[in-house]
């Protein structure tokens, strides 16, 4: 199968990588780069587990082709903490008990990131309900989620 | 009250791997040979089964192997809790049960 | 998902000699519905023309009469622009409703109107406010844009480059969503101003369209009384898991109601 070259900045590193016309972002980053941390829980973009940001917006990783995002910056799961000390979301869920077996988390943080900066001004929890509608966590029952993703926007507004 | 106390919530150690993109989880890793199953589910609960045509599937060049309800029955796989097969043979027990899970060489 | 030739255009010219070059060309804007359908083999085209990269497809302007929306201007920029939010409130609100965040960073409004699912939000405000649709080659009035399930009057090389919207004098749409996709089970755009007095359907047939019992109703006397006892024929409409026909059919005239009663705010 013919292959491309497909390049982009993950995580702040220049990337470079071999992928088919076909091949799904998640893949490229799981498969060709070994960043499993992005995650396929239903891959028909809808459990939003695969959810990473490219140039500061949230999308679905497993709906967007490695090629359209060549030469775009990527930010997964694996590039929020700044070595030892976690991003406040990353802290919010520790904190609050907001993850169990850990499938859904990677794609549940970045999620609640793009929340909180969509929202920067106010958040409340039915805004946090309605917009994590395109996350499913399948052990916790989104109750500690919400707290943690409202918690978080306490400490990324300080 | 110091943590561990009863009443207080314990953090949990898993949860940094989890949070930071290290946990490993089994569609994590990649050994030779390694196939993904796809399974086709019924869409309707109790329809009976005459016959399931997998030979188009088994054409695509992807795909190693499908297996029907009769060739678990002969493999001797056990059933799930409540007698319910993995993979229907007959009858499908309930809506969206597994027909037959095919093995291909990708998941695309 | 099949494998196919991957083109990236940068002008809706390159994209539209791309499509003419190849077998069998599919235009892809946001990919929220292309994609899936690959996935799911629902599809084979040879070649994959992605129309992300021609920037001046993107963009709202808004002037004393009119919104325009580039057609490669995502859902989310049209839910947060407060331009639209000021302009046609119903609209930016429309947009928020489509899927969930992320999907509405990616799905353009272009790829919605162009793919015309029988479900989707934004037809209803094309019709619903009597837009006009640019496209590479002409000019298209929203009553005449959607003709069938997934048909539009595009030509096959054809590509939507804005949507007109004239800005009506009060507005809202209601939809009943289906609670896992968020797609229209039915959903309601009513408008009054210079296009009218329109009440736009869609979600429950195979295609949107007017309700005219309604709009001649409405065109009398804009509350929602003078659309609760007026009964929507079922036989037209869809039938499927989600809801048959019958219900379908009793949900136009309960969101029409509460469009009605939204627009008068």
């Amino acid at each position: 199968m013919a292959t491309t070259t497909v390049s982009m900045t993950v995580n702040g590193k220049q990337v470079s990588a071999e992928a088919e016309n076909r091949t799904l972002l998640v893949q490229y980053l799981r498969e060709s780069l070994g960043m499993t941390g992005t995650h396929v829980g239903c891959d028909t973009s809808q459990c939003g587990a695969c959810t990473v940001h490219i140039d500061g917006l949230p999308i679905k990783s497993c709906t967007i082709l490695a090629r359209q995002v060549d030469g775009k910056d990527v930010t997964t799961i694996e590039g929020l903490a700044d070595g030892d000390t976690l991003h406040p979301m990353q802290e919010a869920f520790r904190e609050n008990h907001a993850l169990q077996c850990g499938f859904c988390t990677p794609g549940m943080v970045m999620s609640a990131i793009g929340i909180v900066e969509r929202n920067k001004d106010s958040l409340d929890e039915k805004t946090v309900r309605e917009e994590l509608e395109g996350n499913f966590c399948r052990c916790t029952g989104y109750h500690n989620i919400v707290k943690a993703i409202l918690a978080a926007h306490q400490d990324m507004a300080a | 009250m110091p943590e561990g106390s009863i009443g207080t919530p314990i953090k949990r150690r898993e949860d940094h791997r989890f949070l930071t993109g290290a946990g490993r989880y089994v569609g994590d890793f990649d050994r030779p040979g390694r196939t993904y199953a796809s399974m086709v589910r019924s869409p309707v609960g109790h329809a009976k089964i005459p016959n399931v045509d997998t030979s188009k599937a088994e054409a695509e060049p992807c795909v190693v192997k499908s297996l029907k309800g009769a060739d678990w029955a002969a493999d001797e796989v056990g059933a799930l809790s409540g007698g319910w097969p993995v993979i229907a043979k007959n009858e499908m027990p309930a809506t969206s049960h597994k027909v037959w899970p095919a093995l291909q060489q990708s998941n695309g | 998902m099949y494998d196919f030739n991957y083109e990236k255009a940068t002008s809706t010219g390159e994209a539209a000699s791309k499509l003419s070059d190849a077998e069998d060309g599919k235009f892809m804007a946001g990919g929220m519905t292309l994609l899936p359908t690959l996935k799911q083999r629902l599809a084979n085209p040879s070649d994959v023309i992605d129309l992300g990269g021609i920037a001046d497809l993107v963009g709202i302007t808004v002037d004393g009469s009119s919104v325009t929306i580039g057609a490669m201007t995502p859902h989310a920029v049209v839910n947060a622009s407060a331009e639209v939010q000021k302009a046609i409130p119903a609209l930016a609100k429309l947009a928020g409703l489509i899927g969930d965040p992320m999907v509405r960073n990616r799905g353009t409004i272009g790829g919605s109107i162009s793919n015309n699912d029988p479900a989707a939000d934004y037809p209803s405000a094309v019709v619903g406010l009597g837009a006009t649709v640019h496209t590479t080659r002409r000019q298209i009035a929203g009553d005449e844009f959607f003709t069938g399930m997934f048909e539009t009057a595009l030509e096959e090389d054809e590509i939507v480059t804005k949507i007109v919207f004239p800005i009506p004098e009060k507005a809202a749409y209601m939809k009943f969503p289906n609670p896992a996709s968020r797609y229209a089970v039915v959903g309601t755009f009513v408008s009054q101003g210079p296009q009218g007095t329109r009440v736009a359907v869609t979600g429950a047939g195979p295609c949107v369209f007017r309700q005219s019992d309604m709009e001649a109703a409405l065109g009398k006397s804009f509350a929602s009384e003078s659309v609760e006892n007026i009964k929507q024929d079922d036989g037209d409409l869809n039938t499927d898991i989600h809801a048959s026909a019958e219900y379908r059919a009793h949900l136009v005239t309960v969101m029409a109601k509460r469009a009605v009663a939204d627009a008068n705010g």
